[in-house]
């Protein structure tokens, strides 16, 4: 049974078109490594459709983008398509979400009703957009800062990465980032991004199972 | 002393610390603060003149890196390549 990657890509808001726009380049790896992919794109980013897409065996890899509070996840629009009531459907799969806060109460709690990984946020998700990219948002290279570290934990999976390794090596390349910015001194034009790429990358967490793998 | 104005005094120290840091963001450049939503350099120095949660959010984060910095923290983590 061919592994599957479960993906949701709401695109209501300028932080939930970031997410979505910089989500191609892990379409783009789950299509090379011949991954299944459901994309809940847009209006199909509902609860109904995200526990549909859960439902089945085999090796998932799910991917939330979107708001998020410590317990909820959220799909279009802000509907709550995760939460204390559905979260079971998390059981022996590997999640990663680009949300805000779940990894304080959602995620312990799908690891404690079985799922095997869950990587996330104990913090609000911060990152910095320039407005004259609003359009484009994949050309905008001061988003990338924050957003590139963030997909390495989705593309070091579908790489048969262990949810361990698929952390740190995102953690890494968010310090590869605030090093680099470090250098280049005050005088470095994102120079105030260092707070927010600080807390990024000390908040993001794995959770359950950390030898798991896809 | 008493602890509530000490308390008050550090937070608006804090505040006054923030807020010049906060200048050094371009105006072309908004931060999206997780669900509360996008802000210019000028919203979030209201917010935290306001003492809101979302000027709470910005002060702890500066604070804990301003914290992280100073205690050596964020130089361990950086040459730390294995958490």
């Amino acid at each position: 049974m061919s592994a599957r990657l479960v993906i949701t890509l709401p695109d209501f808001d300028e932080v939930t078109r970031y997410f979505s726009a910089w989500s191609d380049p892990i379409l783009e790896e789950a299509s090379r490594k011949s991954y299944k992919a459901t994309e809940l794109i847009g209006d199909k980013a509902t609860r109904e459709r995200v526990e549909n897409s859960l439902r089945g065996k085999g090796k998932l890899l799910v991917v939330f983008n979107g708001h998020g509070g410590p317990d909820t996840m959220c799909g279009q629009d802000n509907e709550d398509i995760l939460d204390l009531q559905n979260v079971e459907l998390l059981d022996d799969k590997i999640t990663y979400a680009r949300a805000c806060d779940t990894a304080t109460t959602l995620g312990p709690v799908a690891i404690r009703r079985g799922a095997r990984a869950y990587i996330g946020y104990t913090i609000p998700f911060t990152f910095a957009i320039q407005n004259e990219y609003s359009a484009r948002p994949k050309d905008d290279k001061l988003a990338a800062l924050f957003l590139e570290p963030a997909n390495e934990v989705p593309l070091s999976l579908l790489n048969g990465h262990t949810a361990k390794n698929a952390n740190i090596r995102s953690r890494n390349a968010f310090r590869a980032n605030i090093r680099q910015t470090l250098v280049a001194g005050p005088k470095s034009p994102t120079y105030y991004t260092l707070p927010y790429l600080y807390d990024d990358m000390v908040n993001q967490v794995c959770l359950g199972d950390s030898e798991a793998t896809i | 002393m008493n602890t509530t104005i000490d308390k008050k005094l550090i937070s608006k120290e804090a505040q006054r610390l923030v807020i010049e840091r906060l200048k050094q963001i371009p105006d072309n450049v908004k931060l999206s603060v997780g669900s509360a939503g996008e802000f210019s350099k000028a919203d979030l120095i209201q917010h935290v003149k306001d003492g809101d949660v979302i000027g709470s959010t910005v002060v702890d984060s500066q604070l804990r890196f301003l914290r992280a910095l100073g205690t050596g923290t964020l130089l361990n983590e950086l040459v730390n390549e294995n958490f």
